[in-house]
């Protein structure tokens, strides 16, 4: 797996009688790299070992050609990151911690306060954490984690306690950054950003269930529903060739999987088709 | 722009200005002025004239009648006050024998320099000896020349000691009021300066350090101000060379030793009660630093923010340190002040005693957190940590009270050595006391750096 920034292989993490991780092995380059899994799965552990916030019981970890556990100072000084559980000094205002942060990395405050203000931080963070919703404390740290970036993102659980709007600016920022870096995103919440993946790691139970990349297969599909009487339509005469089908009416969404991807030039009463992971629908069908 | 914030090592309390400094330090001293002065605030209300006795047993000399000395021998008892209004000092003699005893009392008054004398004979064995009347409240040093004939045999001797006097009411007056008033503006400019956009940079560090002990000197001031009529409170030692000089200009040319009388038996670093809960809040800072729920759920901030292991433990380690430690040296010269004005022109050398005195307590302070960090690192748990230690700490409250005392007395004085004063210790036993303590602290603070930087963020 050469050029890949963080890579785990044969990776065991235990915390004492739990076994948090068994038997890992992933390897994640440039680009969105989405982890899912149900709670406990092994997620966050999985990103904490490639900060180096945790040493792994057994196996091999390297994020940015380091040992993380042993470079941790010089992993989270290139790193933006935002993880899950993380608490904030409540006694302080949002843009006392946010400079404190600046300071400690040498950040360009114009840049910060141009994201802050596009997540709403701004209009805030001039008082004490301590009278924050749990939503107002995620975009803060969600700020210093997109502030951060220098070779690399990572996200745990980015998307709850957040609002659709922010969820839609917090993809942009993901589309934007992957196209730079690797990002690592875990999450529970398949969204549009997340639908983009380029690669997607499906944990159960502290295994590795699939790890499918694009690269890989690109058969699956997401239509944008124009008119859902003419796809139908056109639906049934190549029904033969749909493997599945799942359907999102919030959003007018449809997922195929598809034999022969080129059937989706024969769909009718659609806007746009795009590739999606296909094991995204599986996960779509599990949550 | 680049942000212009320089974080330091008190922007571990995760905020660059000064304000969260000051009230973290404010805090604790609050908390130990409040124990410090407890013993004197048991009653503030005005009540009935209450007695505080106290007698005090002395050998006197022994004299061979046969050599028929002519020469009167004496002895010096010097009586420490602590006294609110109103208190007077009453006293007696009790001999073993009965001769005619001559008593001079000389009293001075280190508020308003005021000289009281006295002077009494006491015929036969037991004879009252004039009362002391306190004018205002202070520290007055009482002392009392007990001449005896050289043809005595004498062995034992008593001086009964009673301080009368009453608690009274807390007054504000008007040098309170302007100390109240000049604490609300210090106050509120700290908050302007905090609140302030452009508090940034150097500017905010200088004012921070300028004001922040001025803010905390004045609180502790106006606290001992505040407290004005205090419980009596009465120390004795004994002189036993005699002076020829009168007894007002022996104790005038001695004042350092006056002042270190002064020390020893009045400021709160004498009291043991005082010693065991800062030893307790010393402790509680690193605990809250390092193991307390707080602490581990900040740990993933900590650690993205800082991004520098040894740094943190660096900047944490520090910041315990200086907020239990730096709070004591401004209570006790508030302290100071407000019972011995003279201290404000005081010499050097009662600076430099003042200042071994905060040093023995920063030794004390280093090896309680270099223990309690390594305990608590030990454990990974906070509250399990806190739970040892405090027991400990209440078993050394109970049971070890004289061994609290002898440490900082033997910590004050190696410190008095190694600053050239006068030490009970030699220099060298002085140097082993002081290694004895910072070795262990360092060893300490070394395996809990080994442990901390394996420590992983969960």
């Amino acid at each position: 797996m050469p050029g890949e920034a963080f890579i785990a292989r044969k990776v065991w993490k235990q915390f004492r009688a739990t076994i948090a991780l068994s038997d890992v092995s992933v390897a994640y380059g440039k680009g969105l790299n989405v982890i899912m899994g149900p709670n406990g799965s092994g997620k966050s552990t999985l990103l904490r070992l490639f900060l180096g916030l945790l040493k792994p019981s057994k196996g091999v970890v390297e994020s940015l050609g380091l040992t993380p556990w042993k470079a941790t100072d010089k992993l989270l000084k290139n790193i933006g990151a935002c993880l899950e559980g993380t608490s904030l000094p409540w006694w302080l205002s949002g843009i006392d911690v946010i400079r404190m942060f600046a300071s400690r990395r040498g950040l360009e405050w114009a840049r910060i306060k141009e994201i802050a203000e596009e997540l709403g931080v701004t209009a805030y963070w001039h008082r004490p954490i301590i009278g924050y919703s749990m939503g107002m404390r995620k975009k803060l740290l969600l700020l210093m984690a997109f502030s951060g970036v220098n070779e690399a993102l990572v996200l745990d659980e980015p998307y709850t306690l957040l609002d659709s709007k922010t969820i839609e600016l917090v993809d942009k920022y993901i589309a934007l950054f992957s196209k730079e870096v690797p990002v690592l995103l875990a999450t529970h919440i398949v969204t549009e950003g997340v639908l983009n993946a380029d690669t997607l790691t499906i944990l159960t139970g502290g295994h590795v269930k699939a790890h499918i990349s694009k690269e890989e297969t690109g058969r699956a599909v997401l239509c944008k529903v124009r008119d859902f009487k003419e796809l139908l339509n056109s639906l049934t005469q190549v029904a033969n060739k749909v493997e599945q089908l799942s359907y999102r009416s919030n959003k007018n969404r449809i997922i195929l999987s598809l034999v022969d991807e080129k059937f989706t030039n024969k769909l009718q009463g659609v806007e746009t088709c795009k590739n999606i992971l296909p094991g995204l629908i599986e996960y779509m069908e599990y949550s | 722009m680049r942000s212009r914030k320089r974080a330091t090592f008190i922007s571990y309390l995760y905020s660059e200005e000064w304000g969260t400094l000051l009230a973290v330090m404010g805090l604790v001293l609050g908390i130990v002025l409040g124990i410090a002065f407890s013993p004197y605030m048991s009653n503030l209300t005005p009540s009935k004239v209450e007695k505080y006795p106290e007698s005090f047993m002395f050998t006197g000399l022994v004299v061979n009648d046969r050599e028929r000395m002519r020469v009167l021998h004496s002895d010096i008892i010097v009586v420490g006050i602590l006294a609110p209004r109103n208190t007077s000092l009453e006293s007696s003699l009790e001999l073993p024998f009965r001769y005619n005893w001559l008593v001079n009392i000389a009293g001075y008054s280190f508020a308003t320099s005021e000289v009281i004398r006295a002077t009494s004979l006491v015929a036969g064995s037991r004879g009252e000896l004039p009362t002391i009347v306190v004018p205002q409240p202070g520290f007055y040093v009482i002392a009392y020349n007990i001449s005896f004939p050289t043809k005595a045999y004498l062995k034992k001797y008593f001086l009964n000691l009673w301080l009368v006097g009453k608690h009274g009411k807390v007054i504000i007056n008007t040098r309170e009021t302007v100390i109240l008033v000049s604490i609300i503006l210090l106050i509120v400019i700290a908050y302007i300066l905090y609140t302030n956009p452009r508090r940034q940079g150097i500017l905010g560090w200088v004012l921070g350090l300028s004001v922040t002990p001025v803010i905390v000197f004045l609180i502790s001031f106006f606290y001992v101000a505040s407290v004005g009529p205090l419980q009596p409170r009465l120390s004795v030692m004994k002189v036993s060379q005699a002076h020829s000089a009168s007894l007002i200009s022996t104790m005038l040319s001695s004042r350092d030793e006056l002042v270190d009388f002064f020390l020893s038996s009045f400021s709160p670093l004498s009291y043991y009660r005082f010693l065991i809960v800062w030893g307790i809040i010393t402790a509680g800072t690193v605990l809250l630093l390092w193991g307390a729920p707080l602490e581990s759920r900040l740990e993933t901030y900590e650690r993205i923010v800082y991004a520098s292991r040894n740094k943190l433990f660096l900047y944490k380690n520090l910041v315990a340190l200086l907020v239990s430690t730096l709070p004591i040296p401004f209570s006790e010269i508030g302290f100071l002040w407000m019972l011995y004005p003279g201290f404000i022109g005081a010499s050097f050398t009662r600076v430099m005693v003042l200042f071994s005195d905060f040093l023995s307590l920063f030794t004390i302070a280093l090896l309680i957190q270099s223990l309690a960090l390594l305990l608590v690192l030990v454990l990974r748990r906070g509250s399990l940590a806190a739970m040892i230690i405090g027991v400990i700490l209440i078993v050394v409250f109970t049971y070890y009270q004289g061994v609290v005392t002898v440490h900082q007395a033997s910590l004050s004085n190696a410190w008095r050595s190694v600053l050239g004063l006068r030490s009970v210790l030699p220099p060298r036993s002085a140097a082993w006391v002081l290694a004895k303590y910072l070795a262990s602290a360092l060893a300490a603070y070394i395996l809990s750096y080994l442990i901390y930087v394996r420590r992983e963020v969960q």
